[in-house]
């Protein structure tokens, strides 16, 4: 089994109007240090095939079904294989 | 590259006036500027008549403030030319302003506008149609008004043919435009209590996403989109800028490549949470009467913003661009000049008043800075750490082309009358035509959205008794607390009768929409038109154009309704095609008491069914024949004077309490119809059509042609009615009984079927979609 997580984010320049009114939040709540918040969507899947057609099954579920490539942008990690 | 940035840039200026053609349109198409070779010359032209060379802000500056979107160059001519002067005694801004202002009565207003948001949505579908949403509803507010609903109209692919190259999966697409108005519009606060849906191939890869707005504004408290005068102060109110948006307005203005990464430039996400005080911080300075003139930054950013308020005024412009607010570092001069950031308002106001205005805005929690006033001298100064990036007059910058493209008006005088042929069951046929989107129910999209918030939707979209809901006409509106005047809201367009005729369907168009009022107890008051077209450059969409323009000028002449606003959306076109011409209509109607206001669903039984209104039975234009294929019929003229006559009987019916229910004959013809108004409670109905025309029984239950609204009288008032109708054509077709559907004609029962076996159809008919 193989277990894949994969990382969704707003690509660079996309305002993420949650991760936006956390930090200001953030902010008036006494935590005025922080220079800046992002938020992410982690997937894993365990797969019950090898590494390498995982990470390709992984690849193609992020692209069509996961993100917009206009505003994310995805990282896949293997996380476990036994 | 757009995020490499050398600052000694930002000061030089560009070698034009040497540039050759070719040259021209590489720089023009290197810099995103979208101008064409002749805009090209003319600039060219301009400086070397200055004596200099344009700096690159003034380069970016001109291609935004001559795009197509701001300057309407290809639409100008006709929309002058046909809706010019369509105002009435009660129009107190027509065409003029961010969005048009119509009078109730005493000091009270309305203030509506829609517009299209499709390009954006259709490469990032959530965000394009939420800041759709957004965008709208700065529009009515920048005239001061209260914003109290929001109005969306779809157009999308149905996902039954396969999805273009490039292009977003329909089911994705549908699902996240319906999401980016949901999350926008229930997070801001303001109910979405109208629109219309469509789903067809024609707009697979090409979605249509059309946002209006009404809003309430006092007399006293209307802005203008202008400055007051000379040395006004000028503060930039709201969400930061960034480089999200920009060349949002000169990508609208050309034909959507298939590769996503090549618009990804444009793109915005909205934020709800930044514009909710924003609403109530803009309103409250206002109301304090310590705004002189406000407009929101739309497609153009600052620069249209700025450029028209400080010219509308009278005056020019004198603007620090390091004073605005950034989301990021390093933005060039030019980037934040014409950035469409989302949830920005640009303010003017006397300096005395500035510090109070601060206040307020600290209060609200609202980022705000001063970034310039209004001067004598028509020109624009734009400065970046003082020294100046462009100085242009005012009047050059929007003195942008106006075109008069060709077209040709070569109508077909042959009458096409076509005739799908019977089917063997009309039960079964009747079951599958339900079923089909566009019949079928649209509450899986209608659920999703808050359409009560602010507790003044007196009808709502979705009316009848609990768990038999049905849909509504359109939305009614209360208007303040004291009195009882609502606004009826309905909004949509006929795209089976616009791929016949442009002209005739954009009347049958308009004329549904009239009639959906009218079935709401409502007397149409004034008409926003959202109108989208294919690419101008090609003669027939063009001629589209035309033809539709013309057609709501002649019908609002006829029928004495003002045109206030409006917005053009061209090159609606994927791969070569272009989408059906889809003039969308916003219609608003007012009822003096909305205690009196009439719903759809069936109140009782044993009581009379009558029809008002005359029909051809011509297939024509219907979904049904759309639906079975059969294309390339005549439509009839509307009879408009018909039209006016049934607004004034069944309003007088209405006046004097004889209608329990009404609801008139759109999308599917007399039996859709008649079985919405049968959903909404339960009860069933049986109808004889034998002497109802002498057309075949399929032309009676499903043609559209003619106008006409379904009436549900009680046995005691029928002859009261028949009164008031007196020469108009009226036919009583049946009468309200039981719990079935039950049509006969020539003695035979053609329909006979379950009300609740239909409509567990029809409920469910959009599942596999949304």
């Amino acid at each position: 089994m193989v277990r894949i997580r994969i990382e969704i984010s707003y690509l660079e320049g996309v305002e993420d109007p949650e991760a936006s009114t956390l930090h200001h939040n953030l902010g008036v709540l006494g935590y005025d240090t922080i220079e800046g918040t992002r938020i992410m969507k982690i997937y894993e899947f365990m797969f019950s095939e090898d590494a390498h057609t995982a990470m390709g099954m992984a690849k193609s579920i992020a692209e069509n079904l996961l993100i917009n490539p206009v505003i994310n942008k995805y990282e896949i990690t293997i996380i476990g294989d036994e | 590259m757009m995020n490499k940035v050398h600052k000694e840039s930002f000061y030089g200026t560009l070698k034009i006036s040497d540039l050759d053609q070719i040259s021209l349109l590489k720089l023009s198409e290197g810099m995103g500027l979208s101008l064409n070779i002749e805009e090209m010359i003319r600039l060219r032209h301009y400086f070397s008549k200055m004596g200099r060379e344009p700096t690159e802000t003034e380069l970016q500056a001109m291609g935004q403030a001559w795009s197509e979107h701001c300057c309407y160059k290809s639409s100008k001519v006709y929309l002058k030319k046909y809706l010019g002067g369509l105002k009435t005694d009660y129009t107190v801004l027509a065409m003029e302003d961010d969005a048009g202002i119509v009078k109730i009565e005493g000091e009270t207003n309305y203030a509506l506008k829609m517009e299209s948001h499709n390009h954006p949505s259709a490469i990032e579908p959530y965000g394009g149609a939420a800041t759709g949403v957004g965008g709208i509803l700065r529009d009515i507010l920048c005239m001061g008004a209260q914003p109290i609903a929001v109005i969306d109209s779809l157009y999308l692919g149905d996902g039954k043919s396969e999805k273009k190259h490039g292009m977003l999966n329909t089911k994705f697409l549908v699902n996240r435009v319906v999401g980016g108005i949901r999350d926008y519009g229930n997070r801001v606060g303001i109910p979405t209590v109208a629109g219309h849906l469509y789903f067809g191939n024609e707009f697979e890869g090409v979605p249509l996403v059309n946002a209006g707005c009404v809003g309430i504004v006092k007399d006293k408290d209307i802005r203008r989109s202008r400055v007051g005068g000379n040395d006004e102060i000028l503060i930039l109110a709201g969400g930061k800028t960034g480089r999200d948006g920009i060349h949002g307005v000169n990508f609208a203005s050309r034909t959507l490549v298939s590769d996503v990464a090549e618009n990804r430039k444009a793109v915005q996400l909205g934020n709800p949470i930044i514009k909710e005080p924003l609403i109530h911080a803009i309103l409250e300075a206002n109301s304090a009467g310590l705004i002189s003139g406000m407009k929101d930054l739309g497609g153009g950013g600052l620069s249209s913003a700025a450029g028209e308020m400080c010219l509308a005024g009278g005056s020019g412009g004198e603007i620090h661009l390091d004073k605005v607010f950034l989301k990021e570092s390093n933005m060039a001069p030019w980037e934040i000049w014409i950035s469409e950031s989302q949830e920005r308002m640009l303010l003017s106001a006397h300096e005395k008043d500035v510090e109070k205005i601060s206040e307020i805005m600290e209060r609200w929690d609202i980022d705000h800075s001063v970034i310039g006033k209004s001067v004598s001298g028509k020109r624009m100064k734009l400065y970046f750490e003082d020294k100046i990036v462009m100085d242009l007059p005012l009047e050059f910058l929007t003195s942008g082309p106006v075109y008069a493209k060709p077209y040709f008006i070569g109508k077909d005088e042959i009458k096409h009358w076509i005739q799908p042929p019977d089917p063997d069951n009309f039960n079964s046929d009747l079951e599958q035509f339900l079923s089909d989107y566009n019949n079928s129910s649209k509450f899986n999209v209608i659920r999703q959205y808050d359409f009560t918030v602010r507790g003044d939707t007196v009808i709502k979209p979705i009316v009848g008794i609990p768990n038999r809901e049905t849909h509504s006409d359109g939305a009614v509106m209360r208007v303040s607390d004291d009195g009882y005047y609502g606004i009826g809201i309905t909004s949509g367009c006929n795209i089976s009768a616009m791929k016949e005729d442009p002209y005739l369907g954009t009347i049958f168009s308009l004329s549904r929409s009239y009639t959906n009022l009218i079935s709401l107890g409502c007397n149409p008051h004034s008409v926003v038109d959202a109108l989208n077209f294919g690419n101008p450059d090609k003669m027939n969409i063009m001629s589209q154009f035309v033809e539709s323009v013309k057609a709501i000028g002649d019908f609002c002449r006829k029928t004495i309704l003002p045109v206030v606003a409006g917005n053009v959306s061209f090159y609606n076109e994927l791969e070569g095609n272009d989408i059906p011409p889809t003039p969308n209509i916003l219609l608003t109607g007012i009822i003096s008491d909305y205690r009196r206001v009439l719903t759809p669903e069936f109140k009782g039984e044993n009581n009379a069914i009558l029809v008002a209104g005359s029909s051809s039975g011509n297939l024509a234009g219907s979904f049904y024949a759309s639906k079975r294929g059969y294309a390339g019929g005549s439509l009839d003229k509307i009879d408009l004077e018909e039209l006016l006559q049934l607004k004034e009987r069944v309003l007088n019916c209405n006046e004097h309490s004889l209608l329990e229910s009404a609801h008139d004959i759109s999308t599917g013809g007399l039996s859709v119809a008649i079985l919405e108004m049968s959903f909404g409670s339960g009860i069933g109905f049986r109808l004889d059509l034998s002497g109802y025309s002498d057309e075949r029984f399929s032309n009676k239950i499903y043609s559209e042609s003619g106008n006409r609204i379904i009436m549900e009288v009680r046995e005691e008032n029928v002859e009261k009615v028949l009164k008031i109708f007196g020469e108009m054509e009226i036919s009583r077709i049946g009468a309200t009984v039981g719990k079935k559907a039950e049509i006969w004609n020539d003695a035979q029962k053609l329909i006979d079927l379950e009300i609740s076996h239909l409509r567990n159809i029809w409920e469910h008919g959009l599942d596999g979609l949304i």
